[in-house]
């Protein structure tokens, strides 16, 4: 529809407008002033008063970027990381979630409630005991450490976004399947899984971002700088003075960018999935 | 059983190495791993609750989870309240509320670093230009400003999550209630106070738990923008375990204070599941 329609201009209106207006600024302020701090000159970074818009010009700062760290090699180690957690996270979470969902048995109480303690504590509750068990399996410098203990944090959420949606998916579906003689694994495959898929694809694509964030894990377990991700590799930079600022900042966007597409293209069914496993 | 993979990864690495945890905090563990002739018994805990750095510490972590949380829950309700008028462009704003929270968390503590530059951070900009200052405030180099400023990045990157969680809640209240009221008579606050701040309690102590929790755990924002320092103001429990175990080498004392975090998360939680269950009773 194009036709103009007047807006009435309501004091409440207005404020609604200047509220939002002000918490959109808020929020998406400093990622802007990433955009800012990276598309500039080496030179325009130290003047006073800054820039306040991006200079697109200066894109060959991305370029420099690649020439000048190691970025290809950490988001190849992140990918690889992220992947790997997203894929166990989903392969374990996907089985759970069916039987906590469909099953009731002895146990399951308890076992939800240690799901829910994965998530209480804090990661460097656990990074002590774990430093000193990867080193007795001489899993030290490996990503396979990285993986295995981030996985252990990230699959109970994968468990509640797709125990909610099967929740939601009637049992009649199932039972028709049954009645056909087939078994309770083939109708999980066949049938549960296939209407399940939107949750599975957000539980994986929340599992594969969780990883991608990885950093204290990331820091303990892999000191060899062949192997850091790409969180450890950024941090290494605020120590170090050494970089110029529109290359940290370069590195920022680039790392960021996959992140925040898949999260505006999931955002519904992510909040509703991590709310409605923290209530249940 | 379709519950046993789950189960194992979990034992593995979390139930084993909290297990773990507990035995290595009655050690002294100078070499990471504890030997018998360590065996410290309580020391480690007695230790902790005397030292002026550990009560530190704690009272750091307290006021940061409790600011935090406070803070996050009023800004995300109050922009959720906005966000419920229907108004042109509003799912505009609703993705502008994404992008904090998907910004990974070193992208964000990178960014922050920057703005809080004492000379040419943009923040410092706007207090000058503003005339609050002349010289700037050097933000995370100052014991007063360092934890109100990393307070300020945790909130920023929390706040949109409940914003859309509360949002999620006000939608699903019945429309014809507010009808009812209007009917009544009922002013902008007694609307708030009997049909909206009802219909949305749960989401909002599920907040109070979730940002709790969260607050507990951060880690990373605070060890890139602080590790903690200047003069310890910033430093909570996670940077105070990292720093003990992995830079000053103190693994018993580093277990003892974990414990200790990890009895408070447990604590907070089972409170609110308490809370929960006798209001569905009542």
């Amino acid at each position: 529809m194009n036709g103009r329609r007047r807006v009435r201009w309501t004091p409440t209106l207005l404020a609604t407008y200047l509220l939002a207006a002000g918490f959109a600024l808020v929020a998406v302020f400093p990622v802007y002033w990433m955009l800012v701090a990276a598309l500039q000159s080496g030179k325009d970074v130290f003047v006073y008063p800054p820039r306040l818009v991006p200079n697109l010009s200066e894109w060959r700062v991305f370029q420099q970027l690649f020439a000048t760290q190691p970025m290809l090699l950490w988001i190849g180690n992140t990918v690889l990381v992220a992947t790997g957690v997203a894929v166990l996270s989903v392969g374990l979470a996907i089985p759970a979630a069916y039987a906590f969902s469909r099953f009731r048995f002895v146990g399951g109480t308890g076992i939800q409630f240690v799901l829910l303690l994965t998530q209480m504590l804090p990661s460097t509750v656990l990074i002590v005991p774990l430093f000193i068990l990867f080193r007795q399996a001489h899993m030290l410098n490996t990503r396979s450490a990285i993986i295995l203990a981030q996985t252990a944090l990230v699959a109970p959420i994968a468990v509640w976004i797709i125990k909610a949606f099967i929740d939601s998916i009637p049992l009649e579906v199932e039972e028709a399947a049954l009645i056909d003689g087939c078994s309770r694994m083939v109708v999980l495959w066949r049938v549960t899984l296939p209407l399940a898929l939107p949750a599975v694809v957000a539980s994986f694509a929340m599992s594969f971002f969780e990883a991608w964030n990885v950093f204290v894990y990331a820091l303990t377990f892999t000191p060899d700088q062949r192997l850091w991700l790409t969180s450890v590799g950024l941090a290494s930079w605020i120590g170090e003075l050494t970089t110029p600022v529109e290359i940290m900042m370069s590195g920022a966007v680039v790392f960021t960018l996959p992140s925040v597409v898949v999260f505006l293209a999931l955002q519904q069914r992510l909040v509703g999935g991590l709310s409605a496993g923290a209530i249940k | 059983m379709l519950v046993t993979p789950i189960l194992a990864v979990i034992t593995a690495f979390v139930l084993y190495p909290m297990a773990q945890g507990v035995l290595i905090s009655l050690y002294e563990a100078r070499d990471l791993v504890p030997r018998p002739e360590e065996f410290a018994g309580l020391a480690n805990f007695s230790r902790l609750f005397q030292s002026e750095t550990t009560l530190t510490t704690i009272r750091v972590t307290l006021v940061y989870v409790v600011v935090t949380t406070i803070a996050a829950i009023v800004i995300a309700l109050a922009s959720a309240l906005v966000l419920n008028a229907s108004f042109w462009g509003r799912a505009f704003v609703r993705a502008a509320l994404t992008i904090p929270w998907a910004t990974p968390l070193v992208a964000g503590a990178l960014i922050w670093f920057w703005m809080f530059d004492p000379q040419y951070g943009v923040i410092n900009f706007g207090v000058r230009l503003l005339g609050l200052s002349q010289h700037g405030i050097p933000w995370l180099l100052s014991p007063e400003w360092a934890l109100p400023a990393v307070v300020a990045v945790d909130v920023w990157r929390t706040f949109p999550f409940g914003a859309l969680v509360l949002l999620t809640a006000l939608q699903a209240i019945d429309p014809d209630l507010y009808g009812v009221a209007a009917v009544d008579g009922a002013g902008q606050v007694a609307i708030f106070r009997n049909v909206i701040l009802p219909s949305i309690r749960s989401s909002l102590a599920l907040l109070g738990l979730l940002y709790t929790i969260w607050g507990m755990k951060r880690f990373d924002t605070i060890w890139i923008l602080t590790q903690g320092g200047p003069a310890d103001t910033t430093n909570v429990l996670s940077v105070y375990i990292y720093r003990e175990a992995f830079r000053n080498f103190r693994v018993g004392d580093a277990s003892a204070m974990a414990i200790v975090g990890a009895a408070l998360s447990v604590l907070v939680t089972l409170a609110y599941f308490m809370m929960e269950r006798r209001r569905e009773r009542s």
